[in-house]
């Protein structure tokens, strides 16, 4: 499903922290529904386009939009109201809270607690024999779940992920995936962000490749797959 | 209102998510505002100083008492805009900095928690 209006665009973004630019004219664009997979070797830029995406970066220049309106300047918490749901690296959860007081937390967007607890405990059995175990003494991969959990129960229009499969056996993160692909069957539109191409061409429509703070190359998965490997080594671009 | 809510094939979900973001109250505020401060301030010292000592020579080459008063609050005005900017770009030259060393103490903390955590 497309429409004219693409639900988050970014044209032209410049953005960094302090006084170093990271981003040098960052153009991105999602459809309503879409998969986007924003792929990139370490320090490519790409935790900060989600940075920018979610409203915890400003832009220096450049603009956000969400459906066609630019939202330069709003806060993360207005976005996140309104249905940007970003799940960080390895860090959406509160380490010192159990696994039910972090469910508790996620119902921030007015999901009953009741129902955010068993969306979670049914979409990921692991969470409800961990129930009362403290976030941080879990595994990376039962942390993901408690994470995506949230992205789950509070009903975003556009999800955010970042390296869902950093550190985790590729059992959990294929696990990982499979709930990604039923999100976005369900109309999502989710933009990936990851550093291994082949582990989430096959749940994405469109991927790119982002290069030294640049999106050097855009294209459909099959396309990515065949020319990521010579833009990671900047044999092309 | 944008041309998506007149598409049939939008879900209810993505027609909410467009009337949040169309109620967003947005600042169009960018990065690093302390930045045209900065400048602000350099640009009121370096006139600031100009007119002082425009001022100031001015007020040696007149024995006209009107042109003398003039020249006296031209460069006293003079004096008064270099302090202003000189305080002006320190307040936010010590802003940016402290914006950059929040950041990284945010980073350190989080690296901190990860070796705790083992993670």
């Amino acid at each position: 499903m497309t429409t004219a209006t693409p639900v988050l665009e970014l044209r032209n973004v410049r953005a960094g922290y302090g006084t170093i630019d990271v981003l040098h004219g960052v153009d991105l664009v999602i459809q309503p529904g879409q998969v986007y997979a924003l792929l990139g070797p370490n320090g490519a830029g790409k935790t900060t386009t989600l940075g920018v995406c979610s409203g915890q970066i400003r832009p220096s220049a450049g603009q956000l939009l969400l459906c066609g309106r630019e939202v330069n300047g709003a806060g993360s918490d207005a976005l996140a109201r309104a249905g940007v749901c970003l799940v960080p690296e390895g860090r959406g959860v509160f380490p010192n809270l159990t696994v039910t007081e972090n469910l508790r937390m996620f119902t921030h967007a007015g999901t009953p607690f009741a129902e955010v607890r068993d969306q979670a405990f049914a979409q990921f059995p692991r969470l409800g024999e961990r129930r009362n175990q403290l976030a941080g003494t879990l595994s990376g991969g039962e942390q993901q779940m408690l994470a995506m959990s949230r992205a789950i129960a509070t009903n975003p229009a556009v999800l955010l992920l970042d390296e869902l499969s950093m550190g985790l056996a590729p059992l959990i993160v294929e696990q990982l995936y499979e709930r990604v692909a039923e999100l976005a069957r369900g109309g999502l539109s989710i933009l990936i962000v990851e550093q291994f191409v082949q582990t989430v061409l096959g749940v994405c429509d469109v991927a790119s490749v982002m290069l030294h703070g640049r999106v050097a190359l855009t294209g459909n998965p099959q396309d990515i797959a065949r020319d990521a490997t010579a833009a990671y080594l900047g044999t092309t671009v | 209102m944008s041309e998506l809510a007149s598409e049939e094939a939008v879900s209810p979900r993505l027609q909410e998510f467009q009337r949040e973001v169309e109620d967003l109250k947005v600042t169009g505020g960018r990065a690093n505002p302390e930045r045209a401060w900065m400048i602000v301030g350099a640009i009121a010292m370096v006139a600031g100083v100009a007119l002082t000592l425009i001022g100031w020579v001015s007020t040696g080459g007149t024995s006209n008492t009107g042109d003398f008063a003039d020249f006296a609050a031209m460069a006293r005005f003079g004096m008064a805009l270099t302090i202003a900017g000189s305080a002006l770009f320190t307040v936010m030259s010590l802003r940016r900095w402290f914006r950059f060393w929040l950041v990284r103490l945010v980073y350190e903390l989080r690296d901190q928690a990860d070796r705790v955590t083992g993670r």
